[in-house]
């Protein structure tokens, strides 16, 4: 450490020592590594001072760089933060220390309206006003701090890029929230553009929380060019997991029990600390449980926090945590929470979070006193939940971490990025194919997809030029441009990853107030009288105006499948877990019967009766109707659908999380060949709704079970179901093809978004080489689902594939059938469907009857 | 091979979306939205020119070749966009009138987008009479006095199985007396059969799927009782 603070400019040193005391371990192996400019990559927990560690290095070079007179105008660091709430943290990292700093060197400090400071400091997010954009031009600062969206928008500005000559360093902050996604992958191209804007290439610093695989990520920071030095360090005192049940003696309780023991969870904290935190995983948790909680603590301040909030919200909520009015805040995002939040021993999450990452940066907020550990305490809301919070707090508890994945070469986030590149300068296009080679993402990027998602911004299937009305490039003489001045106004209007479909309300007959949203194209789908789920609820769809469509309360089993986007899967490592968790459960069971359990569960996880006594009785139901089996046994259980009887259900217990199932269940439907097929999916099962004639027999299973070829059956089984289509509305917004905003939002416009799944069944089948068509394929298999997962399991299964008939859906299979059908796939032509309905509508009936026989020739 | 269903007296529904009036030698098709994609290019949209004049007109002529009819009529909307013709959309849908052929005449009822008249063809405000039939853009309110023919309307309906597969396919529509052809253009927009009967005249209204050239009737009833 001594070292490290030697490093330090002086000044900055006797602001260290004076304020800390001392330095923390991260920031004692960082701030040499930066002060010799390597490429560094800090790994470690919340709370460890990582955004400090990475300003106190570069702030100590500007103001040696000042005092020795060699401070230059002109960008010298960018810090880039994913978080919509960058003021507080920026302001305890940043800004406060250097105006500290400043005071003991007797200058100015250089926020705000200083423009005569030595070293200023500005923003620009997507809340920054144009005048405060303007000063960025006119009066350049020192550290800009932004983030990715705003970055490539002033990338692709002509009076910002010369700012960017003098950078230095690059800072990145969250790392571990972006580098698994098509966000990290146009933050990455983002860098590439900013190194090569840069006189020299500046050194990188990236800051992730815990996180997985490090060299995966490092790669991601820094590109194929660069090697970075990994700093990685763990708290050496363990944090403390509680796991709580919310069970009271019941398998499924009813929600009322569940309010309260989150209820008496909060009000343990809410005295003691400042601030009391708790997550849920749905926005609709949040909102229901911050109101209860509003209702039980009427004389503190509640409130909940989540990314859908207007903007005016969500500050007003940041505002009074900061100052420590508010006592208790519910969220579902603990993104957004890069704020300040005080003391906050234990962090309650209700329900799992599903990911051992999630659930330690969550927890990560709690105990940062220099006595305390950081505590979590989580609340199984049901029984599998309960399973799988104790699978996630063991879990957490080995640092056993889900690995991040980069998506590789998305051309979606490509062909936005190249319209960026081209709304500030001519590019020749092997320079730019080399730029953007450089960002890992696309090191195996070919050069003749670069041209095809060139050929498509700049139209060129059309051969007349003038009748190239979309291009937004022009192609020539082995070089491009932008095609007029509007695109770089397209490009700032519809800069980012983040794609929104329009939403349908859905209410109550005679209700004030909707109950929540789906999607229109879900809408689109539905006859007076179908059943869905919403909340937990089933309602029936009674008519639709406009953008509210109008239901009825409904018994029964939803009758038409219910996308469930919005559901957070498990990680492959969680779902695992309890696959294993059930097997163990099974173990005690078979020696020791239902004492047998109980005694594990109050030993291993010091849970009580009546909760062991449940648990362990929900095992000991389960294995006499059918034994459960081991996690990497294929096992399917069938049964008649009791709704009805031409159907029987065909289900498979497996421990992979949704994403793997939900490809393992499209293969073996698109290995039956024919006919159609009801798909259910979840974290440990997948099931399909077979009609009785086509019902499984032994010597089919070894072939639909079969990993070999699995990825294309996947491919040509998403083909046929409407998983395309809705992936497809991202990836054209992505990739401008079907752009959010277009001078000012036209409902033609509006109304192509929401044909997005129409215009995708037209060009897939005349088009099925068009990039954005390729990139959806890409997103669906790579990135959605999870194949290289279920390959895996099928290869350790190597024929173990076993079937039962049994009389009904068994008890753990419970959760899977009650949330119903959630996809479902025609395995035939679309006329083929037409005509096998009619056909079974004429046997059905009789000829005659309302049943036109009509189908002639027309020689 | 092109099925049909005939739903009146000379009157038949082609798996090809269009009705075919065999004793009138003639095929009706509606809303063909002629130069959607350069509409859809003016508003910053990409769509690849998979539906241009040409293409579509080519394949109108061959219907009507395989009906062996001699007239084709438009029940409307032709041209997609309302804004005053360009030479771009002129020349599309010279291109289409073109590729249908000199021996097979053209008829274009005007459609709400067909402002500015038909650029090609014969052109008719309001209804053309085609022996007992009358051809229309807009559906009637009230029950007509003869069979008429339409469009506008765009319906589509949502066809499901027993295992909860569903597809969703352009339909037509028949009443009393009155029948709704389903969009020709494949990039046109769509609604469904259940929000559109509100605006159609009272009465039990049977859908008939159309899709590659099958069309079926599979019992599809929907109605509206006077509220």
């Amino acid at each position: 450490m001594r070292r490290a603070l030697g490093l330090l400019t002086p000044a900055v040193r006797a602001w260290v020592t004076d304020t800390f005391g001392v330095l923390t371990p991260p920031q004692t192996a960082a701030i040499p590594a930066i002060h010799a400019g390597e490429h560094v990559l800090i790994s470690a927990p919340t709370g460890t001072g990582k955004t400090l560690a990475a300003f106190l290095a570069v702030l100590s070079e500007l103001v040696t760089a000042h005092q020795t007179g060699s401070l230059g105008e002109g960008v010298q660091a960018v810090y880039i933060s994913p978080l919509r709430a960058l003021g507080a943290d920026v302001q305890r990292n940043l800004e406060r220390p250097l105006a500290e700093i400043c005071a003991r060197l007797g200058v100015g400090c250089g926020m705000g309206d200083d423009d005569t400071a030595p070293i200023r400091v500005a923003q620009r997010t997507g809340d920054t006003t144009p005048a405060e954009r303007r000063r960025l031009i006119t009066c350049p600062p020192h550290v800009l701090v932004t983030t990715p969206e705003s970055l490539a928008i002033m990338l692709s500005t002509a009076s910002m890029t010369p700012h960017f000559r003098t950078v230095r360093w690059v800072i990145v902050d969250e790392v571990h929230a972006l580098a698994g996604s098509k966000r990290g992958v146009h933050l990455a191209l983002s860098l590439e553009r900013l190194g090569a804007a840069a006189a020299s290439d500046p050194v990188r610093v990236g800051l992730s929380a815990t996180v997985a695989p490090l060299d995966e990520v490092a790669r991601w920071l820094c590109g194929t060019r660069r090697t970075p030095r990994i700093v990685s360090w763990r708290a050496p005192r363990d944090a403390v997991f509680t796991v709580q049940s919310a069970l009271a003696g019941e398998v499924v309780p009813n929600p009322q029990r569940v309010q309260r023991a989150v209820t008496q969870a909060v009000a343990a904290r809410v005295t003691s600390d400042r601030t009391t935190l708790v997550f849920t995983n749905t926005r609709g948790a949040t909102e229901r449980l911050a109101h209860r909680l509003r209702e039980r603590f009427p004389e503190h301040d509640v409130a909940a926090h989540h990314s859908s909030l207007a903007r005016e919200e969500r500050l007003d909520v940041e505002e009074r945590l900061r100052a420590g009015t508010l006592r208790v805040v519910v969220t579902s995002t603990s993104l957004e929470l890069g704020i300040d939040i005080g003391t906050v021993d234990e962090v309650i999450l209700v329900s799992s979070p599903r990911d051992v990452t999630r659930a330690l940066q969550r927890i990560g907020r709690s105990g940062h006193r220099i006595d305390r550990h950081p505590r979590g305490r989580f609340i199984g809301t049901g029984v599998d939940d309960l399973l799988e919070c104790l699978v996630v707090s063991d879990r957490c508890r080995a640092g056993e971490l889900d690995p991040v994945r980069v998506p590789v070469a998305p051309l979606d986030v490509l062909a936005q990025q190249l319209v960026g590149m081209a709304a500030v300068a001519r590019w020749r296009d092997d320079d730019a194919y080399a730029l953007v080679r450089r960002a890992a993402s696309y090191a195996t990027l070919s050069r003749a997809d670069f041209d095809a998602v060139l050929d498509y911004l700049a139209d060129t299937s059309e051969t007349m030029e003038e009748r190239r009305v979309y291009a937004k490039l022009v192609r020539e003489n082995g070089a491009f441009e932008a095609r007029g001045r509007s695109v770089a106004t397209i490009f700032y209007q519809n800069v980012g990853t983040i794609a929104g479909g329009a939403s349908v309300r859905i209410k109550p007959r005679g209700a004030s107030a909707p109950i929540g949203t789906v999607e229109e194209d879900f809408l689109e789908q539905l006859r007076p009288g179908d059943r869905f789920l919403l909340g937990g609820r089933v309602w029936a769809f009674m008519y639709a105006q406009g953008m509210t469509a109008f239901v009825a309360p409904a018994t029964g089993r939803p009758s038409v499948p219910r996308w469930a986007s919005e559901i957070l899967p498990a990680t492959p490592g969680v779902a695992w877990g309890v696959g294993a968790m059930r097997a163990r459960l099974r173990d005690a069971f078979v020696i020791g019967g239902v004492e047998g359990v109980a005694e594990l569960l109050a030993d291993r996880y010091e849970m009580a009766a009546p909760d062991t006594t449940a648990l362990a009785e929900y095992v000991a139901t389960q294995h006499a109707l059918s034994p459960v089996p081991d996690p990497d046994e294929v096992v399917i259980e069938r049964w008649t659908d009791p709704d009805d009887p031409r159907v029987v259900v065909h289900a498979v217990t497996s421990p992979l999380g949704r994403r793997a199932n939900d490809a393992l269940a499209r293969a073996v439907a698109s290995r039956l060949g024919k006919g159609s097929v009801g798909l259910m999916v979840d974290d440990q099962a997948f099931a399909l709704r077979v009609p009785r004639r086509a019902a499984w027999t032994e010597d089919t299973l070894a072939r639909l079970f079969d990993p070999r070829d699995l990825r294309a059956d996947v491919r040509a089984a998403v083909a046929r179901s409407d998983l395309w289509g809705r992936r497809f509305r991202a990836v054209a917004s992505i990739g401008l093809m079907l752009v959010k905003n277009y001078h000012g939002r036209s409902k033609f416009v509006g109304a192509m978004q929401m044909n997005a799944r129409r215009i995708w069944s037209v060009l897939e089948r005349e088009r099925p080489d068009f990039p954005l068509v390729r990139e959806t394929y890409r997103t669906v298999l790579d990135d959605d689902l999870d194949v290289p997962t279920a390959v895996a399991w099928l290869e350790r299964a190597a024929g173990r594939v076993t079937m039962r008939d049994l009389e009904g859906p068994p008890p753990f299979l419970f959760r899977l059938v009650a949330a119903g059908t959630t996809d479902s796939m025609l395995l035939e032509e679309r006329d083929a469907f037409l005509r096998r309905l009619w056909e079974q509508a004429v046997a059905a009936s009789g000829v005659g009857a309302g049943v036109a026989v009509a189908v002639g020739v027309a020689g | 091979m092109h099925g049909w269903i005939e739903i009146a007296s000379g009157l038949r529904l082609t798996g090809d979306g269009a009705a075919w009036l065999p004793d009138e030698k003639a095929i009706v098709i509606a809303d063909v939205h002629v130069g959607y994609e350069l509409a859809a290019q003016r508003r910053g949209g990409y769509l690849p020119p998979i539906h241009r004049g040409a293409v579509v007109g080519a394949r109108v002529r061959a219907i009507a070749l395989a009906h062996h009819a001699e007239r084709v009529i438009v029940a409307g909307d032709l041209r997609h966009s309302t804004r005053d013709i360009d030479a771009f959309e002129r020349a599309e849908l010279q291109d289409f009138a073109r590729a249908i052929g000199g021996d097979i005449a053209l008829d274009v009822v005007l459609g709400n987008h067909d402002r500015g008249g038909a650029v090609v063809g014969r052109e008719t405000s309001g209804t053309l009479r085609v022996g007992p039939f009358d051809i229309g853009h807009v559906p009637p309110t009230v029950v007509p006095q003869r069979w008429t023919i339409c469009g506008h309307l765009h319906p589509r309906v949502t066809v499901r199985d027993e295992t909860g597969v569903s597809a969703r396919y352009p339909c037509a529509l028949a009443g009393d007396h009155v029948a709704v052809l389903p969009a020709f253009s494949d990039w046109a927009g769509g609604s469904s059969v259940g929000r559109l009967v509100r605006s159609l005249p009272v009465g039990a209204w049977r859908a008939y799927p159309v899709s590659e050239g099958v069309i079926t009737d599979l019992d599809i009833v929907i109605g509206r009782e006077v509220a």
